[in-house]
């Protein structure tokens, strides 16, 4: 698999996909091929049983109390998870959000 | 921020008050609740659309379209969508429970409507009975025949066809408790059947079959047992209402619906919502999505129920109509985002001289405009910064009050009913959820923010320029040593 999958997540997948566009456009300047997306925290147990998985799932800061639960479904999904650092978020810095991703990527 | 000290407050919450807020808004029931009236939100929302299109504030167009007949039809398209909103609660929640149980979901859902069916009387009042009060108004709305008249000619007939013509209408569901009006009976019984029917699934109470039958027919009856159980537990239920001449959502709506929709729908209500939004949010938990969850059950059938005035042309507090409702929620208290944050945008955008808040405006001048404002939340930061608390705190609690009272004092009209996206841009959703004045009363709402926000962040934006300046001259300082060496 060339390309990698990273999913971002937050209450209705709104805040995430303005963090989405900037990742992207990180991703490009940096000459890697991710496909990133955003969506809503309810709709993360359907991505994750998936026949298209992502890679890697990023919780936005809002909804770092589902921690524990979406832990749970990325443990069992095979799949590293992490909650997206609350500067970085706020600030929308979208390198060092896929910074952070591609090291989760590696540590798997 | 890791320059601020804590303050035993801010341990106490952390520690103490918000594990079990999480705990409970992570329960299974909650999660349902919340993920399960999503499913009802796309028809308020369509049904929203037909209910401004069968209520055209334009008489000559109104009397065009009650003419052509096309405002009965849109009144059609809206009944059979936000009219009955229950229905799609009651679906949606005992389906997300079951789906995040991890069983097959459909059939819980479909058991779940069969319940709600099932415990509530399927008649309604006989038109005539109303009539004998009421009396009969031609369609030009004059009155031909006065309630008087009318009981005395029913008082003509034989008595058999005077109780005929009196007996409820049975053989029909009254979409009065398909509305708004059976909303908290709909989630009472949607968590229920959510809940005992992934139980009984887990326990293993179902038809197995052997298994040489194909597997999409054994799926069929997987079902069988625990909606059977449900229906006959709910058929006792109603049963046992029905003993006292009345049903469960009557009696849920009278004990509990209605209570909590007046306690919702007092200025006390719209204070303590619009404090909870920022108060969650302080410790960085999404407090719109928690608070527009459980206000949203009491708020929701307010929203439905002005829109019923507003559909009957009939919209005035006199009637009854409710000041606080899901829109009073979604596109006041939350308008620009949590905490009503435009006047920093506004502030960051023309008068902000650190590089940090004027990044932060421009990123968040667009999202601001679709009422979203992580940027700010997380950004400036307003999670747990006590900076900029006091506005953060202050400026929905001020709205709400103030809307509170513009609408109770009649200046401007109590909300339609109309459910606007809560991302519509402000003024926009101003005027469709109560009209023109309504979108005026938004702008002034904004202002509110801007008078409110300005001088905090003034002082914050300050601070921020000075660490900015420190560190640039700690880099200078830094950089000039390296060049000596």
């Amino acid at each position: 698999m060339a390309q990698k999958t990273i999913m971002l997540a937050c209450s209705a997948g709104m805040s995430t996909s303005l963090l989405v566009s900037k990742m992207q456009a990180a991703a490009k300047a940096a000459g890697v091929d991710y496909k990133i997306f955003a969506t809503a925290a309810s709709d993360v147990p359907n991505q994750l049983t998936s026949a298209e998985k992502p890679d890697v799932l990023m919780l936005g800061p809002q909804i770092a109390y589902m921690k524990n639960d979406m832990q749970k479904q990325a443990d069992s999904a095979g799949i590293p998870m992490d909650i997206i650092n609350m500067q970085d978020y706020g600030m929308m810095n979208g390198a060092s959000v896929l910074n952070a991703a591609e090291k989760l990527l590696k540590d798997k | 921020m890791e320059n601020t000290k804590k303050s035993g407050f801010g341990e106490f919450v952390n520690n103490k008050l918000m594990p079990p807020i999480m705990k409970f808004v992570n329960t299974k029931a909650i999660k349902a609740l919340q993920d399960g009236m999503i499913y009802s939100l796309p028809f308020i929302i369509i049904g929203s659309v037909f209910l401004i299109l069968s209520n055209i504030p334009i008489p000559s167009v109104a009397a065009w379209l009650t003419a052509t007949g096309w405002s009965a039809f849109f009144t059609q398209a809206y009944t059979a969508t936000f009219g009955v909103l229950s229905i799609w609660a009651v679906v949606g929640m005992a389906y997300v429970y079951v789906r995040n149980e991890g069983y097959e979901a459909l059939p819980a859902g479909l058991t779940s409507l069969a319940t709600f069916f099932l415990i509530q009387m399927m008649n309604i009042d006989n038109p005539i009975k109303g009539l004998m009060s009421s009396g009969v108004t031609n369609s030009a709305g004059k009155m031909v025949l006065t309630g008087k008249a009318v009981t005395a000619n029913i008082d003509k007939l034989p008595h058999a066809l005077q109780g005929v013509m009196t007996a409820p209408v049975t053989g029909v569901f009254n979409i009065t408790w398909l509305g708004g009006q059976g909303m908290v009976g709909a989630i009472i019984v949607g968590l229920l059947v959510g809940w005992s029917y992934s139980a009984m699934i887990r326990k293993g109470w179902k038809i197995t079959l052997p298994e040489q039958v194909p597997a999409s027919v054994a799926k069929q009856f997987t079902a069988m047992i625990p909606a059977g159980i449900i229906i006959t537990v709910a058929m006792f239920i109603f049963a046992i209402f029905s003993h006292f001449n009345t049903d469960l959502l009557q009696y849920v709506y009278n004990l509990l619906e209605l209570p909590m929709q007046g306690l919702s729908d007092s200025l006390g209500g719209a204070i303590v919502i619009g404090f909870a939004v920022s108060f969650f949010w302080f410790f960085g938990v999404h407090g719109g999505l928690i608070v527009g969850t459980i206000a949203g059950v009491f708020l929701m059938p307010n929203t439905a129920a002005n829109a019923a005035l507003y559909h009957a042309g009939k919209l005035s507090l006199a009637n009854g109509a409710h000041i606080v409702t899901n829109e009073f929620y979604n596109n006041f208290i939350n308008l620009t985002g949590s905490g009503i944050t435009i006047g920093l945008v506004i502030f960051a955008l023309f008068a902000a001289k650190s590089a940090q808040v004027k990044t932060l405006g421009k990123i968040e001048l667009v999202p601001a405009i679709f009422n979203i404002n992580e940027p700010f939340l997380f950004g400036l930061p307003l999670v747990m910064n006590p900076l900029l608390a006091i506005p953060f705190f202050l400026t929905p609690v001020v709205i709400a009050i103030s809307t509170y009272l513009v609408i109770y004092f009649g200046i401007v009209p109590p909300l339609n009913g109309v459910a606007a996206p809560w991302t519509t841009p402000a003024v926009v959703s101003g005027f469709l959820i109560g009209g023109w004045k309504m979108a005026i009363w938004q702008a002034c709402t904004l202002l509110i923010s801007t008078g409110i926000y300005f001088p905090f962040a003034k002082k914050y934006d300050a601070l921020l320029l000075k660490q900015e300046n420190a560190k640039e001259a700690a880099k200078a300082a830094d950089g000039e040593t390296v060049d000596a060496q």
